[in-house]
């Protein structure tokens, strides 16, 4: 009981007077004056510290989640790989369907027997324009006949295994085969040029020839068949002094892209 | 001019609290700067200015925390009350490190304890739509003592050094020293 008579508990019990009130006048809601100048008196040590404080956390925390961001890092590498390994097939498979989109156009408007064959490989055997194809003599596929893309003469087959053939590009200067000037049935020879292109040649002097008329394959050798798209002559080569004319021929085929062909069975 | 010197220590104690301790919290937990700097107040014999301390403190914790208003200050005022009646009226042996962490621990219950009860009492009353669970208070309690604990040392310096500060004024004051 002599507690109670201490000065120590006279300021006590004050204080605890005083927050009683306050706690009265907070239920009633006139608290708010003072607890706007009590909420707003420490906000300048409050923004400083804070300002001195962050970056210390940032780097203590980057320190902490050094070890999460390394192995969060490697499993982002490994996924962006496995991205990129998807936007290649994607692609791959986008540049396919447009391919067969192309075949699609020719198959439907041809009468001739085809065999369809992917392009495995070019350049094989040291030849400079050849292409490896996955179907070979079990598919009907013989020496000497002709390959064709998007309706196009692209080549001819020069080596035909069981399940795999080689064929010659049109474009390759070892090339040639017989053709024919759409507009005036003009025999020639169309060869290739040393990557550079298509030429036509041996055109009669007495024919006539001018750009843009259509080159196709004249049918004199059994194993390609007549009237085959070869191109269309885009410049004449030659002049009045020569034996025969010349031209050259262009064909709408990107040979560097091949990835489907046909193989003409005759 | 004593009083206003106190005011601004727990000011920049406050500032402390929120915006140093804030970003460096430890399992959600903070130290109560203003805790220990009452505890410390009343630790000493020579005057009861622990209670204006303990009152204004609890006052600023009470504005800032979402509590209802009064916890802090109740809690800090009792706990301060009995710390103060403790190291006059029962301890007979000079503070040491040992006694000052078990008085922290003992007074970090009770003030713990308090400031449930008074949410208890308040959401009894139906004064409060809410109040903390206890078990709330168990869980966090060891990383909050040991968090305490740890800045018990930098608090009695910034203590001592305000201590020291008033005696000097204090003395200037009287003309002691020109």
């Amino acid at each position: 009981m002599r507690f109670i008579y201490t000065k120590a508990f006279a300021i006590f019990a004050a204080c605890i007077l005083g927050l009683a009130f306050l706690v009265f006048l907070q239920i009633r809601g006139w608290l708010d004056p003072i607890r706007i100048a009590f909420l707003e008196a420490p906000r300048p040590v409050v923004v400083l510290a804070n300002d001195i404080a962050l970056p210390v956390k940032t780097f203590f925390s980057t320190i902490y989640q050094l070890n999460n961001i390394s192995r969060e890092n490697s499993q982002l590498r490994a996924q962006v790989e496995q991205l990129e390994k998807e936007l290649v097939d994607r692609n791959q498979q986008s540049l396919e369907n447009e391919a067969f989109r192309a075949e699609l156009g020719f198959v439907k408007n041809t009468t001739q027997p085809l065999v369809a064959c992917t392009v495995l490989s070019e350049n094989s055997f040291g030849q400079t324009n050849a292409l490896v194809l996955n179907c070979g003599t079990h598919d009907g596929v013989d020496n000497g006949q002709a390959v064709v893309s998007q309706g196009y003469l692209v080549g001819k087959i020069i080596y035909a295994g069981p399940d795999s053939s080689t064929a010659l590009l049109i474009t390759d200067s070892n090339f040639s085969t017989d053709a024919r000037i759409s507009q005036t049935n003009a025999t020639a020879l169309v060869k290739g040029s040393f990557n550079s292109g298509l030429i036509l040649d041996q055109v009669p002097q007495t024919s006539d020839l001018q750009k843009g008329w259509l080159v196709v394959t004249a049918g004199i050798n059994a194993k390609i068949p007549k009237n085959i798209l070869i191109g269309q002559v885009s410049d004449i080569l030659s002049s009045g002094n020569d034996l025969f004319k010349r031209a050259a021929v262009l064909s709408p085929i990107d040979f560097d892209n091949l990835q489907f062909v046909f193989v003409v069975k005759q | 001019m004593k009083y206003l010197i106190y005011l601004i220590a727990i000011i920049i104690l406050l500032g402390l609290n929120l915006g140093l301790f804030g970003s460096l919290q430890i399992q959600s937990q903070i130290p109560n700067l203003l805790f220990l700097l009452t505890l410390f107040f009343s630790l000493e014999k020579k005057d009861y200015d622990f209670f204006f301390v303990a009152l204004v403190s609890g006052l600023f914790l009470d504005f800032y925390s979402a509590c209802f208003f009064g916890g802090f200050t109740v809690s800090l005022l009792v706990v301060s009350l009995l710390a103060h009646l403790f190291v006059t009226e029962i301890l007979v042996v000079d503070i040491n490190w040992k006694t000052l962490s078990l008085a922290l621990l003992t007074a970090l219950v009770i003030f713990n304890l308090i400031l449930w009860f008074y949410g208890l009492v308040i959401f009894k009353l139906g004064l409060n739509s809410q109040y903390s669970g206890i078990k709330i208070f168990i869980s966090q309690f060891p990383i909050n003592f040991l968090y305490n604990w740890v800045m018990l040392y930098p608090l009695y310096l910034f203590f001592t050094f305000l201590r020291n500060f008033l005696d000097r004024m204090s003395v200037r004051h009287r003309g002691v020293i020109r």
